[in-house]
């Protein structure tokens, strides 16, 4: 994240731990579009962005005298983020599994196309493959949803999103693998679906 | 580790086109909103792991208290060779035994 120009997040940081008002509002102003982008890339269904956003910002404050600097403060705060949304993934319920007539139409003709089709699909579908990718994601546990949206979605290294996350790097690879099969049975089982309609 | 026909690879790749959302300002009054929340001394929502650690603690405490109890409750039993000692000692100089 850039900083923003005016704002210097050290002082700010120092007023905050002396408990100045002013100050926090500025640091959430600051760090907003970090949070939302984390909260909306994870957000747990039916729960509300502000809702988690501030529960992320009440953590980042109430542990803002254990900041050490030794990583950049966006980094400690995108650390928070991510480990609140995982809490809240936990929470909810897997879905155990997608039926081909669970999808809607333009769900089930990207589908198609990525399943029969040799070339690849047309670029005005990519909006609908988010919306399937989504809903895929939903039969992951947590960590797994997690892993699979910074690896494939976002296109992570495997040392960012350990650096990210606090698992080791051979952790988050085994998790991709373990993921990736899910994911792909989960393919195979619609496409079996699909030809047996 | 992606294989030639990759279905889930080759949706995720499509997925990856898709429009990002446009960064977005903080909305109108949410930063006043937490400021206040936060200076009014009210903590997070404590989060399930929290709650988890919070009872293991707990538990690993009342477990050591228990185990404390046990052993000294029970510490006849748990070194029988030195309480049979004491029962043919007392049996000897017991005046039932002796009447």
């Amino acid at each position: 994240m850039g900083e923003q120009p005016g704002l210097d997040v050290a002082v700010c940081l120092a007023r905050v731990r002396e408990r100045d008002e002013d100050a926090a509002r500025a640091l959430v102003e600051h760090l907003y579009p970090l949070v939302i982008k984390i909260v909306r890339a994870h957000l747990p269904r039916a729960l509300d962005e502000e809702d988690l956003a501030q529960e992320i910002f009440m953590k980042v404050f109430a542990n803002a005298a254990q900041y050490r600097g030794e990583v950049p403060f966006a980094h400690w705060v995108s650390r928070i983020a991510v480990s609140t949304c995982i809490d809240r993934l936990r929470a909810q319920k897997r879905r155990p599994e997608w039926r081909w007539a669970d999808l809607s139409e333009r769900e089930a003709d990207v589908l198609d196309a990525i399943l029969h089709s040799e070339h690849e699909p047309h670029p005005s579908q990519a909006a609908d493959a988010g919306e399937l990718v989504g809903k895929l994601m939903q039969t992951l546990n947590a960590e797994d949803q997690l892993v699979i949206r910074l690896l494939d979605l976002e296109e992570r290294s495997v040392a960012e999103i350990a650096a990210q996350t606090g698992w080791s790097q051979t952790l988050v690879k085994v998790r991709a693998f373990r993921a990736r099969r899910k994911l792909r049975k989960q393919l195979e089982q619609l496409e079996k679906q699909k030809r047996h309609e | 580790m992606s294989e030639p026909q990759d279905n889930w690879q080759k949706l995720a790749r499509l997925a990856r086109q898709a429009p990002k959302p446009a960064e977005v300002a903080a909305p109108f009054g949410f930063a006043t909103r937490v400021a206040a929340r936060w200076a009014s001394g009210e903590s997070p929502a404590p989060s399930a792991w929290d709650v988890l650690e919070a009872f293991s603690l707990r538990s690993l405490v009342v477990a050591g208290a228990l185990m404390v109890a046990v052993v000294f409750v029970s510490y006849d039993v748990a070194t029988p060779g030195w309480t049979q000692q004491y029962t043919v000692a007392d049996a000897t100089f017991d005046p039932i035994f002796e009447e």
